[in-house]
């Protein structure tokens, strides 16, 4: 597909835009997981000097894992609000651009986001070695490599984007269709009772979790986040933008 | 060259008509006036022009094309209201930094300049602009964008009357230097008056009339004069208005007089005066509220 120069136009200024306007959680975001990281860090030090055996801290990971989505979750949730809309039309964009660029953007977002989280592990496990050089008595937990660490970012990375795509599908189909979608949505909550249904559900879940393959894993889980994502962009393409 | 080319352009909103069958056509590099009173469809006209707004039925082509989602044709279209919100957090300067990641013909020297013309700092967050403030950043926007086709709707909204004359001072110097079709929709007719080459008149939803600004300025005439002269006269006429004061008339009526019936009015003392464009507008969209009102009164 040849992009022609004012979709090349429109679509950096939009991802600029948008990419300047989230700049305040790329600032918060790195400040508040290095700041558990050094807590962590203190934590095991403290210990340590009381002379009390104890385990590295590795609250990095698993905070860092849930703070990632729930800022991600929170981004997707007002790219799909109609003050958004409004606010992205003012310039010279169509629906295309206005659906890549919120694609690129929560792509970008969702990978810097883990990626700091990343290096903010990488700063705490060094800490834990450091610390455990002083004081053997140091237990070390969550011990990974960087090969299972960056496996790890890529299957978080790409559950994250799938996760995304449908909140970001539910969200676009509530603000077109209000009602209707509500109703379907209750209908498909409801069916958890027909076990054919329930059965269903968990062998799409089994399709992605009990995939072995980082590699083939991270494929479906991109691949259906397209598709999920598309399907949520249905909803733009006749809406009017009202400013 | 046409820019816009609008036939039977219909818009409804559930069960409201906001444009009716709307039929015009404006050429490259012109000021056009918007003109028509509130509800006659003049916002719906230009935020459809600015491709938010997709036509019930009709056609409307901006240089040929289909606006509805066409980038080819909103690249090159730079519409401002006061309705529009640029990002609330940011400082000016960092939105005027936007405008030229956005549009192709962007001048950022000349919106900086305007911006030390209206005394705007650079640093100042647009949420902590004053509705007047917000509408002089506005109009930067809409003029640095150099945009081949702006819409200003209702431009000078919160200004006073200093900002309002300097606005259309730097828009004419800024038309001369960079001709361009520029629509503007006002309430202002008087102040425009000067600045527009021609009128679009519009009333719910269907264009009235298109004519050019001197034309419009002869559209109409009063005519001041003996009743038992005037009443009889204007039986035939285009009238818009009369106003009966004692043994005299006031009528206003479309200037078509015949160089014959010049002369008679002439030798008969009646006075003739031309029309403002203003009461023309006002005339030819007039509803029958003025019923209402005597009721009231």
């Amino acid at each position: 597909m040849r992009l022609d120069n004012n979709f090349k136009r429109a679509l950096k200024g939009l991802v600029i835009n948008k990419l300047v306007s989230y700049k305040h959680t790329f600032v918060v975001y790195p400040l508040i997981v290095l700041g558990i990281s050094l807590l962590g860090m203190m934590l095991t030090f403290i210990l340590n000097r009381m002379n009390i055996p104890t385990g590295s801290v590795s609250g990095v990971l698993s905070f860092g894992i849930t703070f990632t989505y729930i800022i991600m979750i929170i981004l997707t949730i007002s790219s799909s609000t109609r003050s958004e809309i409004k606010k992205r039309f003012v310039y010279p964009i169509n629906r295309k651009v206005y659906a890549a660029g919120n694609f690129i953007i929560l792509t970008i977002c969702s990978f810097m986001l883990l990626a700091g989280m990343l290096a903010a592990s990488m700063v705490e496990m060094l800490a834990a070695k450091l610390i455990a050089v002083f004081y053997p008595s140091t237990i070390l937990v969550d011990t990974v490599t960087i090969t299972s660490l960056l496996a790890g970012l890529w299957v978080t990375f790409s559950y994250a984007m799938l996760l995304l795509s449908v909140i970001y599908l539910i969200n676009m189909f509530i603000l077109r269709f209000k009602i209707r979608t509500a109703a379907i949505l209750i209908v498909f909550g409801l069916m958890f009772i027909i076990p054919w249904w329930r059965s269903f559900t968990f062998d799409i879940l089994s399709f992605f979790i009990f995939e072995q393959s980082v590699i083939i894993l991270s494929i479906k889980l991109l691949l259906t986040s397209s598709i999920v994502y598309w399907i949520g962009c249905l909803p733009l393409k006749e809406m009017e933008v009202n400013i | 060259m046409n820019v816009i080319e609008c036939r039977k352009l219909s818009k409804q909103f559930g069960s409201k008509t906001a444009l009716k069958e709307l039929s015009f056509t404006v050429n490259d590099n012109k000021i056009i006036g918007f003109i028509g009173r509130n509800g006659a469809g003049k916002t719906t006209f230009l935020k459809t022009c600015a491709g938010f707004l997709k036509p019930t039925s009709g056609e409307l082509t901006l240089w040929g094309e289909k606006v509805f989602d066409n980038l080819n044709v909103i690249s090159n279209i730079t519409f401002i209201d006061e309705e529009i919100q640029y990002e609330k957090e940011w400082e000016l300067g960092k939105i005027l930094m936007l405008g030229s990641l956005y549009y192709k013909h962007w001048d950022h020297v000349y919106a900086q300049k305007l911006l030390k013309h209206f005394e705007l700092n650079e640093k100042l967050k647009y949420s902590k602009l004053s509705r007047g403030m917000k509408t002089q950043f506005n109009i930067i926007m809409g003029l640095a964008s150099r945009s081949p086709l702006t819409l200003m709707d209702e431009p000078t909204l919160g200004l006073d009357a200093a900002v309002r004359k300097e606005f259309y001072s730097i828009l004419l110097k800024d038309y001369a230097e960079n001709p361009r079709t520029i629509l503007i929709s006002s309430h202002l007719l008087s102040e425009l008056e000067n600045l527009l080459e021609e009128i679009v008149l519009i009333h719910e939803g269907s264009a009235v009339l298109h004519k050019p600004i001197e034309e419009m300025q002869e559209y109409g005439i009063y005519l001041n004069g003996k009743k038992e002269i005037l009443l009889p006269f204007i039986e035939k006429k285009e009238v818009f208005s009369t106003e009966v004061l004692g043994n005299s008339v006031i009528a206003g009526i479309k200037n078509d007089l015949s160089q014959n019936e010049f002369s008679y009015l002439k030798e008969n003392n009646t006075d003739i005066s031309k029309i403002s464009v203003q009461d023309i507008c006002i005339y030819l969209t007039k509803s029958d509220r003025g019923e209402v009102l005597h009721e009231i009164g």
